[in-house]
């Protein structure tokens, strides 16, 4: 029996029974044989009180003994009977009453025989019939023997006979009979006895056993509930388990699956789970170390790209302040113009007063000599200025170079976030889309810019090399200017002369004559001072235009360098193009980080309206200077007069009078001319501000970027060690 | 679900009382007359072949010792050829398989066909000498007993039934066996024996040929006379048990009250089948 019990292993196959059903299953399951319990528990109570109630079968059989015990001792009492009647009627000597006698003793032998059969009927056991038989037939013979053989005794009167049959043979009969019914009396007493004790242990017997199956049911029960609920419950930590190191980080780990039921459904939902973390880490992970790289990649490019900026900051304060300088000096030439033209009115008065007093005039003239050589002196100051500004062109036109290399390199950085990005195609078409759109297009604005700028140069080397022409004009209107005042020393020595000859009223105007003289020499000397300046100036125009020649060429190169990026950033594109998959987190950043660049090259850009807006203001410079010049051509033609009027002296006063006149409208004009390009300074001054100003933004936009590159590192940093908590299965 | 099920029944199984009780075979003790002529002569043969049950032990020390032996627990079975007593009632439960009756034999020869109760206490006492007293040739008797001083069944019981309890004469033929006393008669004109009625059965045809058995108080030795007590000297084999038969002893009254058990008993004596 044990060893069936271990072959089965009964607890085991229950055990693996129980957790693979569905807990739905396992209850109607424990439900079913508390149902079976309940139903045999019932079906023992009812076939116990079958057994035991009256009527039933022990009941009946109990019965049956009973009435057959009666029935032998009514026999025996009958048997008893007959006897002492036939002892009676041995002593009786009354017929009638023999008669009686002998009607009762048929009477009860009638009846006698009625309880054998009665008897017979009632046992059904052939071995209890036997003894029955058997007194039945000592009963026959004795009634036999009573009848036929005493009873006719008597009546015979044979007494003696009788007596003796009656006392012998009928004797031993009824002794006979009483020793075979007694037989079954014990027997059915016995048997009475027993069914009683039967009913009695059958009641209790079966109460036991209803008890002790109820009891091991209810163990059964107890046990399978035990095991459905810890079938329930391990499970159930074991997730919560599970569940609470995967968020401690550990992804490490899967649930076994033991069962298809609501159990294993629950494992298979908490590993999917888990899985999917893990891919969603892994790929956070990457994509982090990957902007991480970006971040500190963007962070180098602003640094040099900040660097940079403070240089070109630095360039434009230089060529600011070199503006405000030419400003100051514009401003002293207009005041001295201004000065001029107050002499010119002055002087032309007296000529009005003096009526054409030639010398007023060569007062004037002088005057206007040494203005002039003052207009000269100041276009010296300014063509050096302009020379100045020329440096301060080049180093800008340097910047904005060294800006385009900047953005170049921002380029170079974008392409290789470009070239990271290769495994996510859909982040590298928009890289690749962000390189053409905003990379090479940018390159290429720029490279038009550049060339813009080139041109500008171009325009600007032209400028001063007319400039230069026209410096070496002034030299011949200078050589004119020295003739006139030779003729202008020449007549006031005649007007001396004249005046003399005048005598007391030729007196006032030999000191007009005599200051003409003088005029005319320090205007001499003046003017070779001015011829020194001017040969100066056309030098350093030459200079300028040796510069300018070098400025074009590095402009050459610079563009062809630009292009050649651009090439190479079209070939990039194309490389990136190819590429396949990336995570769209690095899209955020590059996105970032283009906008960043398109500042950059927006700022470029704007550096490059500045050197438009300066090369308008030089446009206008040069306007100015055309004005100048054509204001110094028309003195030329004024000094012209003056020598024809002083040659003419009849007409003298009137025609330097009007000479005068005509000079003080030039120098009017001369006034406004310098006014506008004081006006023109000052918008160069105020451009160049805005360029600083720019500049400076560029400088914040950059400390931003800076800024933000950082916080990207340390919140990559961050997410890194956040991540790094995770523990993913090898 | 068979595999939850058969543990628990198995379970319960062992858990449920045992009711069966393990044959311990039959032990029996008692009357010889049982004992001798009707279960060695084949009834426990023939129960053994039937149901494979055995006889442990056969003891024949005479009923009452028997039933004292079935009271006190030695044996399951005893045997008492006589009915027993109302005190043995109370304690132990009997039952009739047969009856046994004690014939008179003589030779056929001798003309004496009845004998009174007081005749044969007279013949077996040794007062009655010669057959004229009774009513026969003028012969002496020469009366055959078993052993004297065995305490023989047959004996005792004659003793006790026709003898009114006086001691058996002297100078009888003694004979072992009873089956002998008969033979012993075939050829002995003048002899007289008191024997089981069954044994005549037993001899040869030419020796019960040369028997018979005489009445007593008018009454013959039939079966029907001997089983309702008519013929004197007739008592019922009874079988006792210590309460209802149960078990193998069961097994055997049933087989002894069958047919088959009851053929046994006819062999020598009368069943009562």
């Amino acid at each position: 029996m044990l060893k069936l019990l271990k072959a089965i292993n009964p607890l085991r196959i229950l055990n693996n029974f129980v957790t693979r059903l569905n807990i739905r299953t396992n209850l109607i399951v424990l439900t079913l044989i508390v149902l079976i319990s309940l139903t045999f528990s019932t079906y023992m109570g009812i076939y116990t009180l079958n057994q035991v109630k009256i009527g039933s079968s022990l009941y009946e059989e109990i019965l049956d003994l009973k009435s057959s015990l009666e029935i032998v001792a009514l026999l025996q009492s009958d048997l008893n009977q007959i006897r002492g009647d036939s002892l009676a009627m041995l002593g009786e000597e009354n017929p009638d009453i023999k008669n009686q006698i002998n009607e009762n003793i048929l009477e009860l032998s009638g009846e006698i025989d009625f309880r054998f059969n009665e008897i017979l009927q009632i046992i059904d056991d052939e071995e209890m019939k036997l003894p029955i038989l058997d007194a039945q037939q000592t009963w026959s013979e004795f009634i036999n023997s009573l009848n036929n053989e005493i009873i006719p005794a008597i009546n015979k009167g044979n007494a003696s006979t009788a007596r003796e049959l009656t006392s012998g043979i009928q004797k031993l009969r009824y002794e006979r009979f009483l020793v075979q019914v007694e037989s079954l009396v014990d027997t059915y007493t016995l048997t009475i006895e027993e069914l009683e004790v039967i009913t009695k242990d059958v009641v209790r017997s079966k109460i036991i056993t209803v008890i002790a199956i109820s009891v091991v049911m209810f163990a059964i029960v107890l046990f399978i509930a035990v095991m459905i609920s810890s079938a329930i419950i391990i499970p159930l930590k074991k997730t919560a388990g599970y569940l609470e190191r995967i968020s401690d980080g550990d992804l490490s780990q899967q649930l076994e699956k033991t069962s298809d039921n609501e159990i294993g459904l629950l494992f298979s939902s908490a590993n999917t789970m888990s899985e999917k973390l893990q891919h969603l880490i892994s790929n956070i992970r990457e994509t982090s170390l990957e902007i991480q790289t970006t971040a500190i990649t963007l962070n180098k490019s602003s640094v040099k790209l900040s660097g940079g900026t403070k240089h070109q900051n630095e360039m434009i304060d230089n060529v600011a302040s070199a503006f405000t300088q030419m400003a100051q000096i514009t401003s002293e030439i207009n005041s001295k113009t201004k000065d001029l033209n107050a002499s010119l009115q002055d002087s032309s008065s007296s000529l009005y007063e003096l009526t054409a007093s030639i010398k007023e005039i060569s007062g004037f003239a002088d005057k206007a000599f040494q203005e002039v050589d003052k207009i000269t002196s100041s276009h010296l100051e300014i063509n050096s200025t302009m020379g100045n500004t020329l440096g301060f062109l080049d180093k800008l036109a340097l910047t904005s170079q060294q800006a385009s290399t900047r953005a170049s390199d921002l380029t170079t950085a974008i392409t290789e976030t470009g070239e990271r990005a290769t495994e996510s195609e859909k982040l590298t078409n928009e890289v690749s889309i962000m390189a053409k759109d905003n990379g090479v297009k940018a390159l290429e604005r720029m490279i038009n810019v550049s060339r813009k700028n080139k041109d500008l140069v171009d325009d600007y080397s032209k400028i001063i090399k007319s400039l230069g022409s026209k410096s070496a004009n002034i030299g011949k209107i200078l050589d004119v200017i020295y003739n006139v005042v030779d003729q202008s020393s020449l007549l006031s020595l005649n007007a001396a002369i004249i005046a003399a000859q005048a005598g007391e009223h030729g007196k006032s105007f030999a000191v007009v004559a005599d200051e003409v003289r003088k005029l005319s020499n320090t205007t001499t000397v003046n003017l070779k001072q001015i011829e020194e300046v001017v040969q100066g100036v056309r030098s350093e125009v030459e200079e300028a235009v040796n510069m300018i020649d070098g400025i074009t060429n590095g402009m050459d190169s610079s563009i062809l360098a630009a292009e050649q990026a651009n090439n190479i950033l079209k070939m990039i594109e194309d490389i990136s193009t190819q590429s396949t998959v990336m995570a769209g987190e690095i899209t955020a950043s590059v996105k970032k980080q283009v906008d960043y660049c398109n500042d950059i090259h927006e700022s470029v850009l704007n550096n490059s309206k500045q050197v438009d807006q300066i090369k308008e203001v030089m446009n206008e410079q040069k306007k100015g200077s055309d004005l100048i010049v054509s204001s110094v051509e028309e003195i030329r033609t004024i000094a012209e007069q003056l020598k024809n009027s002083t040659l003419e002296q009849s007409n003298g006063s009137a025609i330097i009078s009007q000479t005068t006149s005509e000079t003080q409208s030039f120098s009017e004009k001369l006034v406004r001319a310098i006014d506008g390009q004081q006006d023109a300074n000052k918008h160069t001054v105020e451009s160049l501000e805005e360029i600083s100003n720019t500049t400076l933004k560029n400088l914040g936009t950059l400390k931003e970027i800076d800024s933000i590159s950082k916080k990207l590192g340390s919140l990559e940093q961050k997410l890194i060690s956040n991540i790094s908590k995770f523990k993913l299965p090898k | 679900m068979i595999r939850i099920i058969m543990p628990i029944f198995v379970a319960a199984m062992l858990i449920l009382p045992q009711a069966v009780l393990a044959g311990d075979g039959i032990s029996y003790s008692g009357s010889s007359t049982i004992g001798m002529s009707i279960l060695e002569e084949g009834a426990i043969k023939a129960f053994e072949q039937k149901t494979g049950i055995k006889f442990t032990s056969v003891k024949q020390p005479g009923s009452g010792k028997g039933i004292k032996a079935l009271i006190n627990g030695e044996v399951n079975l005893a045997g008492a050829s006589r009915a027993l007593k109302n005190n043995e009632r109370k304690q132990v439960l009997g039952k009739t398989i047969g009856y046994d009756a004690i014939a008179v034999f003589v030779n056929k020869d001798n003309p004496v066909e009845n004998l009174t109760k007081a005749q044969l206490k007279g013949i077996f006492t040794g007062e009655i000498k010669n057959w004229k007293e009774v009513g026969g040739n003028d012969a002496p008797i020469t009366p055959n007993t078993e052993v004297l001083g065995e305490q023989r069944a047959t004996m005792l019981v004659f003793q006790k039934m026709a003898m009114d309890g006086a001691d058996y004469g002297k100078g009888f033929n003694e004979i072992d066996l009873p089956r002998d006393q008969i033979v012993q008669l075939a050829s002995d004109k003048t002899g007289i024996c008191s024997v089981s009625f069954g044994l005549l059965a037993a001899t040869r045809e030419n020796v019960r040929n040369k028997v018979k058995a005489v009445s007593v108080n008018g009454i013959e030795p039939t079966p029907k006379n001997i089983k309702s007590g008519a013929y004197l000297i007739s008592r019922p084999l009874t079988l006792a048990t210590n309460g209802l038969p149960k078990g193998d002893v069961k097994e055997f009254i049933s087989f002894i009250l069958s047919p088959q058990g009851q053929k046994i008993v006819g062999i020598n004596f009368v069943p009562v089948r």
